[in-house]
């Protein structure tokens, strides 16, 4: 159980230029052994770094990005080290938080969570920042064009093939502008955990994991998808301080909760692309 | 499986999309009839068990395992390599020397349930399309294990079949499975080994059976057509009341009417499934094949229950252990399996034994298939 004493993190922004180089540096994953994935499309998928991806950010999303990997690293410190891991970025991450999020049902086509993903996601963000919503019909024409970066890639999301990450990326960063979303590397279930809360907690940021509900190395770790190998897609709206995050789950039409573990489970069951959450 | 949230005193503000809002969730459910009071009580101090290694098969995972009391099988994919190379193996339990059954030979995957019926075993080789919940196409057959022939009893390739997957089991030389016809509407089939004959179940029109279960003359299924939310639900959602078909005289009865039932298995005369409990809490219950008291078993968080018929068994996603219930003792036991902090892992109940296998990640990098004999605890 955590509890949190607030206190801001000066420390934090110093931080940030060291930990904006480092990540603009590297890509935002490495192409996993294993190609065809089932579920998820196969065939090349974009990966790109993550100076690719915050090409056309603004200046103030550079510094937002910059301010929350040090938001983050600052929270993983404080829980390491058994301290209250209060982090003021510069709205606090408090121990517990469910933002506002509209569930929204695949359909009777449930070929969409992808594109059902972007749209409950949109819903929070024209709950908390005014800006324009995006009903599901409207997130699945969006996606069928490539709109930045893409070149002659693929479509982001098609019935028969599924959405690709990346796709969903760019489909979040078209229709808001207050956080840029980056698919953004993880290694652990406290990783998803940590990410999560941060833009949840802090912002009122919606996170979205995609990945697959079985796979060799990890099994089933969602307890709903059990005996099923699935692709997916669902945005977290909540965390709890018992190390779980609350999602809206677009093909049940409702909320449930996964430990982080079993949502970084889940996102690495998806070998194509290394483990990262829309962030 | 499927238990949805809320959080009292929270700043959650859940709002539904579409105006079905009972599909965020179905409303709790009433006590069953003739339920007993739940015995999911503190459960007893965990007993430890040791594990042995039954079988270790190397850098691949296990998707599922099935038995029949003398055989047992797997399902396995390579780690780390393209998918289209799963298999089927199977072994006799007496002795470990497993040979492949079945490959997938469509590029799809063969994860799912694998029932043994004297020598045939039943599988299902699918793939998704896209990430929805259709099909690109599914396969159901059977193999002889000795021999190597192949039945094909089902499959969809195209049309309104491909909108959901089969579920499925084998018993007594026959194998039942759901699937949906030109019509759209659900019926059983079920296919008699030793005939080589496939008939349709024949079951009141107004009823939707999924999820059947055999076992001797009695076939065990869910009925989703009393299921509020069935709208809103794909096949991997679904519930219903739990229903059985006496094979020799056609007559349908019903087992429990509350319509949250699902994942219901057959043994030795009791039926075990998941129910939704009131706060949207999974239960397990317990009830005889031929009807009568239903005993709430209990459990924090489980999922897919399996019974002997003297011992029900489950892993649960709470405490991280496998649960057991003594159908006689009535009590239930967390079992502490080994020094596995959290024994999540596909599992068969065969007999007194019980076999799992763990996820390569938290076993070393590769899987083992593990038996463990509860024989021994008080509780059977």
């Amino acid at each position: 159980m955590l509890r949190l004493s607030r206190r801001t993190l000066p420390q934090a922004f110093l931080a940030i230029a060291g930990a904006l180089a480092l990540s603009l540096s590297g890509s935002a994953g490495v192409l996993a052994s294993g190609g065809n994935d089932g579920g998820n499309p196969s065939g090349p998928q974009p990966n790109p770094t993550i100076a690719e991806q915050t090409a056309n950010f603004t200046s103030a999303q550079l510094a937002l990005y910059s301010s929350k990997l040090a938001a983050v690293h600052a929270f993983a410190q404080a829980k390491a080290s058994g301290a209250s891991p209060d982090i003021c970025v510069p709205t606090c991450v408090p121990n517990y938080h469910y933002s506002y999020m509209t569930v929204i049902w695949e359909g009777s086509a449930d070929c969409a969570c992808g594109p059902a993903t972007a749209a409950e996601t949109f819903s929070t963000f024209t709950h908390y920042y005014g800006t324009t919503s995006r009903s599901l019909s409207q997130t699945e024409s969006d996606m069928q064009v490539c709109h930045t970066g893409c070149g002659k890639g693929p479509a982001w999301y098609t019935c028969a093939v599924g959405t690709y990450r990346w796709g969903l990326t760019d489909e979040l960063n078209v229709w808001q502008g207050n956080n840029g979303y980056v698919m953004q590397n993880i290694y652990s279930g406290t990783d998803v955990y940590n990410y999560t809360a941060v833009d949840v907690g802090g912002y009122n940021f919606p996170v979205t994991y995609d990945g697959e509900t079985w796979g060799p190395t990890y099994g089933y770790p969602l307890d709903n998808y059990q005996g099923v190998n699935w692709g997916h897609y669902f945005p977290a709206y909540g965390y709890d301080q018992s190390g779980y995050v609350y999602v809206a789950d677009p093909h049940y039409a409702y909320d449930h909760k996964y430990t982080g573990t079993a949502v970084y489970e889940f996102i690495a069951n998806f070998t194509a692309l290394s483990p990262q959450v829309v962030w | 499986m499927q238990g949805a949230r809320h959080h009292a005193g929270s700043l959650v503000l859940i709002a539904l999309a579409f105006l079905a809002a009972s599909c965020v969730g179905p409303e709790a459910s009433s006590s069953s009839p003739g339920a007993s009071p739940s015995i999911s009580r503190s459960p007893s101090a965990p007993p430890a068990l040791r594990p042995s290694d039954w079988l270790r098969l190397g850098q691949v995972g296990v998707g599922n395992l099935g038995c029949n009391g003398q055989e047992l099988a797997w399902t396995t994919q390579s780690i780390g390599q393209a998918k289209g190379n799963d298999e089927i193996e199977i072994a006799t339990s007496e002795s470990p020397h497993p040979h492949v059954v079945a490959r997938a030979s469509h590029g799809g995957t063969l994860i799912d349930d694998v029932p043994i019926t004297g020598e045939w075993l039943v599988y299902l080789e699918y793939q998704q399309k896209g990430q929805s919940d259709f099909t690109n196409f599914w396969y159901l057959n059977a193999v002889n294990w000795q021999t190597g022939a192949v039945i094909k009893l089902a499959q969809a390739t195209s049309g309104i079949g491909l909108s959901e997957l089969p579920w499925y089991d084998a018993e007594g030389g026959r194998a039942v499975w759901n699937q949906v016809d030109t019509a759209g509407n659900e019926v059983l089939h079920l296919y008699d080994f030793e005939a080589g004959q496939s008939s349709r179940l024949n079951l009141p029109a107004s009823m939707s059976p999924f999820e059947p279960a055999i076992f001797g003359s009695q076939v065990v299924f869910v009925d989703n057509a009393t299921d509020p939310n069935r709208a809103q639900e794909d096949f991997l959602s679904r519930r219903g009341s739990l229903r059985s078909l006496d094979l020799t005289s056609g007559r349908v009865s019903t087992l429990d009417q509350d319509p949250t039932a699902f994942s219901p298995r057959v043994a030795n005369g009791d039926v075990v499934w998941t129910v939704v409990s009131s706060g949207f809490k999974r239960t397990v219950a317990l009830v005889p094949v031929a009807g009568g008291k239903i005993t709430v078993v209990g459990g924090l968080d489980p999922i897919t229950p399996q019974t002997n018929g003297s011992i029900v068994i489950w892993y649960d996603f709470a405490s991280l252990h496998f649960m057991a219930f003594g159908v006689k003792a009535h009590r239930v036991v967390q079992l502490q399996v080994g020094s596995f902090p959290d024994v999540r892992s596909v599992f068969a109940l065969c007999g007194t034994e019980l076999y799992f296998a763990l996820p390569p990640a938290v076993d070393g990098g590769s899987s083992t298939i593990r038996a463990v004999d509860l024989g021994s605890l008080s509780i059977s």
